[in-house]
């Protein structure tokens, strides 16, 4: 069995779509995904409920007040050990969250350096990581 | 496991069949010993949420579940945790789930014993909170 001592990352992420578009943020270049697209969201403070942690990045990463539909899923995925540090695991919480407006980047120093619906027809040209497909594919 | 953010992930699922819910009764000298709860456990190092749900499950009742959609997430923060022995962010995750058919005891596990119960005969046993708030939803 995997030991226990593994590094585990734990976060929230929203799929907002709106208008035949999705919200979704550009990731600074120094970051392991940098220069790619993602969905709103991060990692989980301790004691945070996901729906809080989901809410909370929203607002951080895009300035919109947004509300949870519902949880899609719960996804995990394990990534081999790099540099010295051991392997890493995701769990990541999919919400399904309404949100409408104009985004703006609020929080400052943060890996997000921009904030923009995307029609999901120009999904396709531009650079995404994993995360974003397999959202939409979780999609009723 | 408790990660090294204190942080511990359980998963559950609710499995129901012609009026009757599938629950597990907790081992004596575990937390909340005697009282029932939905199989489950915590999700080891490297599993998926589903993995760990189908084998917990399976561990507690013998019967294989088919997974659908998680339906509750619970989180809470546990002061002085009686495993970890100090303070614990404790997420549980609830999944439907479909089983059938008699399930069989644990052995020298979390729990030792596993049974349909009837949902009109629930009153009639003590049960974890989780159990209420996950059929509340239904």
């Amino acid at each position: 069995m995997a030991p226990d001592s593994g590094r585990r990352r734990v976060g929230a992420y929203a799929l907002c779509i709106h208008d035949r578009s999705i919200l979704l943020t550009l990731l600074w270049d120094a970051d392991v995904d940098g220069g790619r697209w993602t969905l709103p969201g991060g990692g989980m403070d301790f004691g945070e409920h996901p729906e809080q942690t989901v809410l909370r990045e929203l607002h951080e990463e895009t300035g919109l007040r947004g509300t949870v539909r519902r949880l899609m899923d719960v996804q995990s995925h394990v990534y081999p050990a790099v540099r010295g540090h051991g392997p890493l695991q995701t769990v990541q919480f999919v919400y399904d969250v309404e949100a409408a407006g104009t985004p703006r980047v609020v929080e400052q120093g943060g890996s997000t350096v921009d904030a923009a619906w995307v029609p999901l027809t120009e999904l396709g040209g531009i650079p995404t990581v994993g995360l974003v497909g397999a959202a939409l594919d979780l999609r009723r | 496991m408790i990660d090294r953010l204190g942080r511990r992930i359980a998963v559950y699922g609710l499995a129901l069949e012609g009026g009757a819910v599938l629950l597990a009764r907790v081992a004596p000298t575990y937390p909340a010993a005697g009282m029932f709860t939905l199989p489950g456990g915590g999700m080891d190092w490297g599993e998926t949420p589903r993995q760990a749900l189908r084998r917990e499950f399976e561990e507690e009742t013998g019967l294989v579940p088919s997974i659908g959609d998680p339906i509750l997430v619970t989180s809470r923060v546990w002061e002085a945790d009686e495993e970890a022995g100090h303070t614990v962010h404790s997420l549980q995750i609830v999944f439907g789930a479909v089983a059938s058919g008699p399930p069989r005891p644990e052995r020298s596990g979390s729990t030792d014993h596993a049974e349909w119960i009837s949902l009109a005969d629930l009153s009639a046993v003590s049960v974890v909170p989780m159990v209420a708030e996950a059929l509340a939803l239904l």
